[in-house]
C-alpha cells in the first residue's frame, strides 16, 4: 500500500471557501473590465462605402476631409461631408430629409441611408492588426 | 520511488497529444492564439501529484516538442512565456495551501494568457494588442476553471494508484 503522500491531501474536497471567493472576485472584476472596455472601445472606421441602388459608388477615406457630391443621372441627389473622421449627410433632394437629420457616423458598421434616392453610406474597415498569430 | 520516469513520459506524451488535438478545435472567439489549454491539465496534475520540478520539466519539454512538431519558432516563445508565468503563479498559489485545484488552475489560465500577451507586446512592439486584454482575462479564467475541474476529477479518481 502506498504511504500517505502529503501532496495528495489536497484532492479530497473540490471547493473550499477561499476558492469560491477568489473565483467570484475574479469573475466580477474581469466582467467589469470587459464591459467597460467594450463600451468605450468601439472600432473607429477607416472609410465610408457609398452605394447607390446597391452598386458601389465610391469609397472615401474618413481621414481626409472632403465633400462628396453623389450624382445620379447627372443630378446631385445627396451631398456627403467628411470632416474630422465623421461622415454626415448635409444635403439631399429627398422630401423627408431623414438622411440629413441622421447623426454623423464614424464607427465601423454605422450607416446613413437615403431611401428615396437609394443611397447608402456605410462605415467600413476597422483597425487592422499586424499580428498574424500570438501562439499555437 | 518518487520520480517515476515512465509515468512522467506517459504524461508528457499525453500533454503532446492534447496539444495537438486541441489545435483542431476552433475557438469561438477570433483571437489568434486563443485555445482551450487542454495540455495544461497535465501540468496541473503534475503539480499536484508530483511536484513543481516535475511540472516544470514536463511542461517545458511539452512546449518545446509541440513547437517543433506542430508549431513554429515564434510559437515556442509565446507558449513558453505563458506556460512559465502560469506555472510560477500556480506554484505560489499552491504553496499558500489556501486554494484548491480549481482556483489554482483558474489563476494559471489567466496568467497564461497574460504572459502570452506580454510577450506579444514585447516582440511585436505595439500596444494595440492590449485591446485584447479583457477578453483574454475572461477566456483565461474560464479555461482555467475548466482545466481545473477536469484535473481535480482525475486527481481524485486516481488517488489509489500508488506507482508515484
Amino acid at each position: 500500500m502506498s504511504k500517505k503522500n502529503p501532496q495528495e491531501s489536497k484532492s479530497e474536497k473540490r471547493f473550499g471557501r477561499n476558492d469560491i471567493i477568489l473565483l467570484l472576485i475574479l469573475a466580477i472584476v474581469f466582467g467589469i473590465v470587459f464591459a467597460a472596455y467594450s463600451v468605450t472601445h468601439q472600432k473607429a472606421g477607416a472609410y465610408v462605402m457609398v452605394t447607390v441602388h446597391g452598386k458601389e459608388y465610391g469609397e472615401y477615406s474618413l481621414s481626409e476631409d472632403r465633400t462628396v457630391k453623389i450624382r445620379q443621372d447627372g443630378e446631385v441627389t445627396n451631398v456627403l461631408a467628411i470632416k474630422d473622421g465623421y461622415a454626415d449627410m448635409i444635403k439631399a433632394n429627398c422630401k423627408n430629409q431623414i438622411c440629413v437629420h441622421e447623426k454623423s457616423i464614424s464607427k465601423t458598421g454605422e450607416t446613413i441611408a437615403c431611401i428615396p434616392n437609394s443611397v447608402v453610406v456605410k462605415v467600413e474597415g476597422g483597425q487592422s492588426s499586424n499580428i498574424d498569430s500570438i501562439a499555437r | 520511488m518518487k520520480k517515476n520516469f515512465a509515468s512522467l513520459g506517459v504524461l508528457l506524451a499525453l500533454a503532446l497529444v492534447l496539444s495537438y488535438v486541441e489545435s483542431f478545435i476552433p475557438f469561438p472567439v477570433g483571437i489568434p492564439g486563443l485555445k482551450l489549454g487542454l495540455a495544461n491539465i497535465v501540468t496541473v496534475i503534475l503539480l499536484f501529484r508530483y511536484g513543481k520540478k516535475e511540472a516544470f520539466l514536463i511542461t517545458a519539454a511539452r512546449v518545446f516538442l509541440a513547437g517543433f512538431l506542430f508549431g513554429n519558432f515564434f510559437s515556442i516563445f509565446y507558449s513558453l512565456a505563458g506556460a512559465l508565468l502560469s506555472l510560477a503563479v500556480m506554484i505560489l498559489m499552491k504553496k499558500t495551501g489556501k486554494f484548491k485545484v480549481v482556483s489554482v488552475s483558474a489563476a494559471g489560465g489567466v496568467f497564461h494568457n497574460i504572459g502570452q500577451l506580454a510577450i506579444a507586446v514585447f516582440l511585436v512592439g505595439t500596444t494595440q494588442i492590449f485591446y485584447y486584454l479583457p477578453i483574454l482575462l475572461i477566456a483565461g479564467l474560464i479555461t482555467g476553471v475548466a482545466v481545473g475541474l477536469i484535473s481535480q476529477e482525475i486527481l481524485i479518481r486516481t488517488r489509489h494508484i500508488s506507482n508515484h
